[in-house]
């Protein structure tokens, strides 16, 4: 009786105690803001649709019985990329799993954290060799007309969309929206070349997550650095560095853009590294204006005189409670990359082709516009993708920071 | 300042220094008269880089460079084979012309909208505005554009009203609207509306925030105490503090739009800054590239200058000293 009380007791005090620290607090705030959670739902699921868009959308059958063999065309046939993303995302998943459950063990942050850096880096490691020296294998069998000459006992288990992203039919060139060919319904429609624009928007979320996910993170991280030394030191060094900023954003950011890319040749990975690399001083400002309010507060200069080295003061202790303002921004900036990216190659200076970017498909729709279904989807996804993370971004806000609520 | 252009300048140089290609190098048939051809690739080579000053080391070309650009002299684009000057200059008009109408249109309507928004807050046309803006915030431009063509410029075979290309055309007589002006008015439409409408969405945000910061202030209460009439607060004493904001963003907001309007202009085929640009990238035309991103800049520069200076112009509490600090 007593033991169930103590516990009881304890349990109640937990409780408490987790209510009652910064991130509990942010989270009572950010479930008041129902759009908040529309814009989390549909970028969760626009990111399970990215991971997963191979079994979504795909030519070759997931599950195939032929001459008394069992196989998976579709596995089989994965790509690095395909593997990176399917492996990566259960390790994230993975990551977060752990974390809940060890923080519900009681455990503090920094120990679970370390714990699972430390099981996760070896796993991303060898994932990042593995798909880095993997050949991709070509599948040219086109198992759709196989399956018609099925004999008893065979069979075929398709993705729900038989179609892949690049598979080209000239017999069925610009079908409407919903109209069936031999193989199936078209259910967003087809473009010049045959190609499914359901298949294709599926495999674009990809790339679209992928820039805005990456080109965030990288300017994130080179903003956050800059502005935080320039913050933390002052002197000469915020002078140079807030010089430097102040010079990269009086250059507007598309024309940026297209001169970087006027020298660089055309792949995904230079559109990332271009977004990064253009949009970090922003943050930097905003990192920089943080570290200036923070720097003179009483916990500093015990971390001070406590004998912490600049490096620790300026990491362990400042940037932690420096980091609101830059999770609001990243969220904006995720939809600003998806953006620019779409615009990049709606204008043919993005992603090279056959690689099936959302403002690809919209630019071929703007090209043959007696086509309306080429432009209406892919504006759409990209419109429905902005808006997801303006809501999310804007809930973040509210619930990171209630003074800024307007 | 003077270190900021000194940046712009150089970063402007060193992009362009690494890109590739090297326009001295020659094509070169055979010489004939028994001389060596590699020999005499080389000479014309060398002939060129001393003709286009290539030969001087890179400190040197930088200086005289930045030079030419002071002097105003931008060099001869490649592809065009005309001044980059004159065609900087040709291109602005278009693009000015419409920006300043787009920006124009997004003022009128954000200020009203954003004084009413804020003087009837959380009712149901505020509720309303908030959210047709925040959905305008999120559309793509070249979404709206390509479906104005489709749906609105006959592309589609759905309805046929607007031109969905260039700025009036020469003979504008022929057309249902005759007369250049009305022409232009006609043709300039839906580019109009869709530089519009972003700068509509993130103004009208400015303006209501604005509003509500001043309303809420206590010389509002003390105009409202001493019995004036609700229109006099509103539009006298809250409007003119509200919008300070607002005001402000109007230099800056040029040299963006400037920027901006390289989709508009590539989807609706219009000799403007954004194409000038967008083209010269597609052809390694490096004098206008150099000329446009380095003017942008400059522009940006002095956009931001000026709206220092509205600033401490509209709002005396303001002043130089504070805004160094």
């Amino acid at each position: 009786m007593s033991a169930t009380a103590t516990a009881e007791a304890a349990a109640v005090a937990a409780d408490l105690e987790r209510r009652n620290d910064y991130w509990s607090i942010v989270l009572r705030e950010f479930h008041k803001n129902k759009l908040g959670y529309v814009g989390l739902a549909v970028i969760s699921i626009l990111t399970l649709v990215a991971v997963f868009a191979p079994f979504l959308a795909d030519n070759r059958p997931f599950l195939l019985r032929k001459e008394g063999a069992l196989s998976s065309p579709l596995l089989s046939g994965f790509t690095s990329t395909d593997w990176f993303l399917f492996l990566g995302f259960f390790i994230v998943a993975g990551s977060f799993l752990a974390f809940r459950i060890l923080r519900r063990r009681g455990w503090d942050r920094p120990k679970v954290s370390r714990r699972i850096l430390l099981v996760t880096g070896p796993l991303w490691l060898v994932l990042a060799i593995f798909s880095a020296t993997r050949k991709d294998f070509i599948d040219t069998r086109d198992y759709w007309r196989e399956k018609q000459e099925f004999r008893a006992g065979e069979w075929a288990l398709f993705p729900l969309i038989p179609y892949s992203y690049d598979q080209q039919n000239i017999m069925a060139i610009f079908v409407k929206p919903g109209e069936t060919d031999d193989r199936g319904t078209h259910w967003l429609g087809t473009d010049a070349t045959g190609r499914d624009i359901m298949a294709r928007l599926i495999h674009g979320s990809r790339i679209s997550l992928s820039v805005g996910f990456v080109a965030v993170g990288i300017y994130i991280f080179i903003g956050t650095f800059v502005g935080a030394l320039a913050g933390y030191y002052g002197g000469w060094v915020d002078a140079v560095l807030s010089r430097v900023i102040e010079i990269i954003i009086c250059f507007p950011t598309l024309f940026l853009i297209l001169t970087v890319l006027a020298v660089l040749p055309q792949s995904i990975f230079t559109i990332m590294a271009v977004i990064g690399v253009t949009n970090w001083p922003n943050v930097a400002r905003l990192v920089r204006a943080e570290f200036l309010k923070q720097k003179s507060l009483d916990y500093v200069s015990a971390a001070r005189a406590l004998g912490a080295a600049p490096r620790r003061v300026i990491f362990r202790h400042i940037l932690p409670n420096a980091t609101s303002p830059v999770f609001v921004s990243a969220t904006f900036g995720i939809a600003g990359a998806i953006l620019i990216e779409s615009a990049l190659s709606f204008l043919g200076l993005g992603v090279p082709p056959p690689a099936p970017s959302w403002g690809q498909t919209l630019s071929a729709g703007r090209d043959s516009p007696a086509y309306w279904w080429l432009a209406v989807f892919p504006g759409a996804a990209i419109f429905i993708t902005m808006t997801s993370f303006n809501l999310l971004g804007e809930a973040l806000r509210d619930a990171l920071d209630p003074r800024l609520k307007t | 300042m003077i270190p900021t252009l000194f940046g712009i300048t150089l970063i402007t140089f060193i992009l362009i220094y690494l890109a590739p290609g090297d326009p001295t190098a020659p094509k070169v048939g055979d010489p004939g008269g028994g001389l060596n051809r590699a020999e005499f690739a080389r000479e014309v080579q060398e002939a060129r880089r001393k003709l286009l000053g290539l030969d001087k080391p890179i400190p040197i070309q930088y200086l005289n460079w930045c030079g030419r650009l002071a002097t105003l002299n931008l060099g001869e684009s490649y592809s065009k084979k005309r001044p980059v000057g004159e065609l900087i200059v040709e291109a602005l008009a278009n693009t000015l012309r419409l920006d300043i109408f787009a920006i124009a249109l997004a003022y009128l309507i954000a200020v009203p909208l954003g004084i009413y928004s804020a003087t009837h807050r959380f009712s149901v046309w505020d509720r309303i505005s908030t959210v047709v803006l925040f959905i305008l915030y999120s559309l793509p431009t070249f979404w709206i554009a390509s479906l104005a063509i489709i749906f609105l410029g006959g592309g589609g075979g759905f309805l046929d009203i607007f031109p969905i290309a260039w700025l009036g055309c020469t003979t504008p007589d022929r057309h249902p609207f005759g007369g250049a002006s009305l022409d232009w008015a006609w043709h300039a439409f839906l580019p109009i509306a869709c530089l519009t409408y972003p700068v509509l969405a993130s103004l009208s945000r400015y303006s209501r925030a604005g509003m509500m910061d001043v309303v809420r202030q206590d010389f509002i209460r003390t105009a409202r105490a001493k019995g004036l009439s609700e229109n006099v607060v509103i539009f006298k004493h809250a409007a003119r503090n509200g919008m300070i904001p607002i005001l402000t963003l109007l230099a800056t907001m040029l040299p963006l739009m400037v920027s901006g309007s390289v989709i508009i202009e590539y989807i609706f085929s219009i000799n403007g800054m954004g194409k000038l640009m967008f083209d010269a990238v597609f052809e390694r035309d490096y004098p206008i590239v150099m000329a446009v991103s380095s003017l942008a800049a400059i522009m940006t520069l002095l956009g931001v200058l000026a709206s220092d200076f509205l600033y401490v112009l509209v709002d005396p509490r303001i002043s130089f000293e504070k805004l160094q600090a």
